[in-house]
């Protein structure tokens, strides 16, 4: 009897001791509920203007999913070793999960791939060549992107009016993308191409294209990524700013992308039409997906995850819809 | 139903002690109350919780709608300014009023980002600051310059749009919410319409809200009264399609609190008109959040539970012990009793409770009664069966008379003076030893005594026809015995064994011990018998043929019986011409016993 009142006594005192420690877990969980997700955001180039609707939708998703984010540009534009070190260093600083807008697809998809093997990386906007792990891709898709802007160009111009492709960028597989859709459209509907393209020594674009300009300054243009889209409206800005008079021809320019800077100049009838994805909701979605990863979730869809896209000219630009896709509010 | 709940609490009931029965209602009793009230506790904090909740957003609306009404009536008192004080006061074909309108706007330029005077053809007439306007811009064509002219007594506000007229420098744009009216200009002494817009920063509504908006579950937005957003805190979601808001449903709603159900999830909507604009200002809290809020007093309702179950389940478990104890140790006694222990060790229990007490005493007293009783029998019984065994014992020493006088006379008859003489003497020391003090049990030696005298004087009157060995264990000498046990067998050995048998007569007494039982043998080597007939012998109704005075054998065995129990008495072997054997079968108990325990019994008596 007496063995059987101790037994008692200690199944309700070890009860008593486990409902204290549960209390106490609990109420301490909120003070120690710091479980945030650590991920770094790295996109190419050098112009964080360019990516600053990206990195509204990326950091919206953040507070959104309680993860940290750190936002890394590049030193230059093109240079893929300086990627190749962002990535590296950002692995040996143990974040979670990378989103990354590869500089070069070709380039980068060996420390992608190796990277991807470790923590997840959700690919935005550009892809890598990848056939060991599926990698998440997030992005519009960039061959309709391409075929939009040709009908644009169609849709303005006739097919006597020579039409220029600014050849640049090409080892980013979504410059590529929309190069093949722009050009199938044109040419299966009888336009023909030309192509500007910077040879070995044209290492400054803005000097290239003023060349090509003084070369041949009537026709179409079309710049496939905003780097390009942003050089020609740069060079062509100079070559106008050049002429006092202001009787000078200039090419009519279309292009992919939608910096403030292009924006602007298809305000001021600079640029004559673009076509643009919807940055905000591609950021918002690539932490949404590198965040279902770092929970566990199902394993990336093969053919990626497609994001809207829209075109623009300056009778649209101020439509609300585009306005609000245009001009981003800072939230 | 209740019949099977009624019938599953009985069956469930057997076989459960009284302690754990009280337990189990006491602490069920106790939980039920204790999770009905505190259901009932729980169920009104949340409503109240709900009303609290429900009151703050009514509150905070209330707030905000008084600072957007501020912030809206200084853009129209600016709108008035401009239209009342400079416009109305100058003839625009002589006079600017950019001087005055910068006045204006200077005072006003934190929340304002220009204000602009256009004709009715749309030429620009004044702004504030001076900029150009943008090339191609056609102000007839923009929706705060319609909607002027559509309703020209009314001052107009427009949703949240970029600000489509001046040259930026920079590639800067403004987010900005237009407030236009329709004025009267003075042209060389002629009126005619025009429009004056206000854009007031589209930020400056943003702080407004975004001060109310911590991310705690509950959002407030603004709409106009058409349902369009003007504000809201996850608007660049909305506008990517990542995000839904029911603000078409919320346009129709009456000022106050509702219920909606929007995507799945119930919800509180709080709506507030602001007054001229029309615009609706809407709190939105999901009703699950009325809850959640309520997680950690959830938390401890759930944990001051568990802790008092186990409190009360502990203080029931005291407290029916100190109920079902003193029924339980009367159960205990009364278990005692059940298996027949009447002894004066049997201690009925008697403590408790008033009615427990009561029970143990009548159940003490009903032992007393049922002992005196059982004592009582045992006593008749024990006079019966020493009636009994007197009896026999009456029977057998007339009979052993009988036949050693018999003997005597017969030596008398034939002048054998001297051997008569001896078995007068043998006859005397047996019938002293025979008296055994009134004894009926005697050790076997002495028993082996009684019947080597009788073997004595019956050699005599045989002139030792028959020989007589003794083969006794030593051991089983200080055993007890029936007295005059050996002498009526050996009786029956000479009569009906040896008579026949000339000088070869052979008797043997064999004593010896098995285990906790004693065993005395009389075998001898006479004519024997069948078996039907030695069968017959130790029953109590048979026909045999009896010679002497016929009481023998069967007086042994009963004498036996009575003292010893039925498992003791005699088994009779034989086989004709071979012999019979005669086993007396006795309990192997001490002599000295016997005789502590007749002792007892005389002291009794």
């Amino acid at each position: 009897m007496k063995k059987r009142r101790i037994w008692i006594f200690f199944i309700i005192a070890s009860l008593l001791l486990l409902m204290w420690v549960i209390s106490y877990s609990y109420i301490n969980q909120e003070k120690s509920n710091d479980d945030s997700k650590k991920i770094s955001v790295i996109v190419h180039g050098e112009n964080t203007q360019r990516w600053e609707n990206f990195y509204q939708g990326v950091q919206q998703a953040a507070v959104d999913l309680n993860a940290e984010v750190t936002f890394l540009t590049m030193t230059d534009d093109i240079s893929i070793e300086n990627q190749i070190s962002l990535v590296e260093r950002e692995v040996k600083n143990n974040v979670q999960g990378i989103i990354i807008s590869a500089v070069d697809s070709e380039g980068m998809s060996e420390i992608i791939e190796e990277t991807a093997k470790h923590i997840p990386v959700v690919m935005a906007e550009n892809n890598i060549p990848s056939d060991d792990i599926p990698i998440e891709y997030i992005s519009a898709d960039n061959k309709k992107m391409g075929e939009t802007l040709a009908e644009r160009i169609m849709e303005e111009n006739d097919g006597t009016t020579p039409i220029y492709i600014l050849q640049v960028n090409q080892q980013r597989d979504c410059v590529w993308q929309r190069r093949s859709g722009l050009e199938s459209k044109l040419q299966s509907n009888g336009y023909a191409i030309e192509y500007w393209e910077p040879a070995q020594g044209d290492s400054d674009l803005n000097l290239f294209i003023d060349k090509m300009l003084k070369k041949s300054a009537w026709g179409v243009v079309a710049a496939l990524d905003e780097i390009a889209l942003e050089g020609i409206i740069d060079g062509t800005q100079e070559y106008l700013n050049r002429d006092k008079e202001g009787e000078i021809l200039h090419p009519v320019i279309y292009g992919i992308g939608s910096t403030a800077k292009i924006v602007y100049s298809l305000d001021r009838d600079l640029i004559k039409g673009i076509v643009f994805q919807d940055e905000y909701h591609m950021g918002y979605i690539s932490m949404v997906r590198l965040c279902r990863q770092l929970n566990g979730g199902e394993a990336p869809p093969a053919d990626g995850d497609s994001i809207e896209f829209y075109s623009a000219n300056k009778d649209t630009l101020h439509l609300p819809e585009k306005e609000r896709l245009l001009y981003p509010i800072i939230q | 139903m209740i019949e099977r709940l009624r019938g599953l609490i009985k069956n469930n009931h057997k076989g459960k002690s009284i302690q754990f029965m009280l337990s189990l209602s006491f602490t069920s009793i106790a939980v039920l109350g204790m999770v009905f009230v505190g259901f009932m506790l729980y169920a009104r904090f949340v409503a109240s919780s709900s009303e609290v909740i429900i009151e703050d957003n009514q509150r905070l609306i209330e707030q905000v709608s008084l600072n957007l009404d501020a912030y809206i009536r200084s853009m129209m008192r600016t709108s008035d300014a401009m239209y009342y004080t400079v416009i109305k006061n100058i003839d625009i074909s002589t006079e600017k009023m950019d001087k005055e309108m910068n006045l204006l706007y200077e005072v006003n330029k934190g929340s304002l980002i220009g204000v602009a005077c256009f004709s009715e053809q749309g030429e620009l007439l004044g702004a504030a600051p001076v900029s150009d306007l943008k090339p191609g811009v056609d102000v007839t064509k923009q929706e705060w310059f319609i909607n002027a002219n559509e309703k020209i007594e009314n001052l107009h506000f427009s949703t949240p749009h970029v600000r489509n007229l001046f040259d930026e420098s920079n590639y800067r744009y403004y987010w900005v919410i237009s407030l236009s009216r329709v004025v009267e200009l003075t042209k060389a002494g002629y009126t005619s319409r025009g429009t004056l817009v206000v854009d007031m920063s589209f930020s400056g509504i943003e702080q407004l809200f975004s001060k109310v908006n911590t991310g705690d579950g509950t959002y407030v937005y603004l709409m106009d009264g058409e349902g369009e957003i003007i504000y809201h805190p996850r608007q660049k979601l909305i506008y990517s399609n990542l995000f839904q808001e029911n603000n078409q449903g919320a346009v129709v709603y009456e000022d106050g609190n509702h219920i909606e159900k929007f995507e799945g999830v119930e919800r509180s909507v709080v709506v507030h008109t602001v007054g001229y604009t029309g615009w609706k200002i809407v709190s939105v809290t999901p009703v699950s959040q009325f809850s959640m809020s309520l997680g950690q007093m959830r938390f401890f309702m759930v944990a001051i539970l568990a802790f008092s179950l186990i409190l009360i389940t502990f203080l029931n478990l005291i407290l029916s012990a100190q109920i079902a104890n003193p029924i339980k140790k009367l159960e205990n006694s009364v278990k005692d009793l059940e298996k027949g222990n009447l002894g004066s060790d049997l201690d009925i229990y008697i403590g408790g409770s008033h009615e427990v007490q009561h029970l143990g005493r009548t159940v003490r007293s009903m032992v007393e009664q049922m002992r005196r009783l059982m004592d009582g029998i045992v006593q008749e019984q024990e006079e019966k069966r020493k009636s009994e065994l007197d009896a026999l014992q009456s029977q057998i020493n007339p009979h052993f008379l009988y036949n050693t006088l018999d003997s005597i006379v017969w030596m008398i008859e034939c002048e054998r003076y001297d051997e008569a003489i001896s078995m007068v003497t043998e006859l005397a020391s047996l019938f002293r030893i025979s008296l055994s003090k009134g004894q009926n049990v005697i050790s076997i030696d002495k028993e082996l005594q009684h019947a080597r005298n009788y073997i004595n004087i019956q050699k005599v009157r045989y002139r030792n026809k028959f020989q007589v060995i003794y083969d006794i264990n030593p051991d089983i000498l200080t055993f007890g015995t029936m007295k005059l046990i050996l002498q009526p067998i050996l009786e029956n050995a000479i009569y009906y064994g040896m008579e026949a048998m000339g000088d070869e007569g052979l008797i043997y007494i064999r004593g010896y011990q098995i285990d906790e039982e004693i065993y005395l043998e009389v075998g001898d080597n006479g004519l024997g018998m069948p078996e039907s007939m030695s069968e017959k012998l130790l029953d109590e109704h048979n026909q045999l043929p009896k010679r002497g005075s016929g009481i023998g054998l069967l007086n042994v065995h009963q004498r036996i019986q009575i003292c010893f129990g039925t498992d003791y008495g005699l088994q009779i072997k034989s086989e004709p011409d071979v012999g019979t054997k005669v086993i007396i079968h006795l309990p192997a108990i001490l002599y000295s016993e016997y005789v502590v325990k007749e002792e007892e019994t005389d002291e009794k008596a």
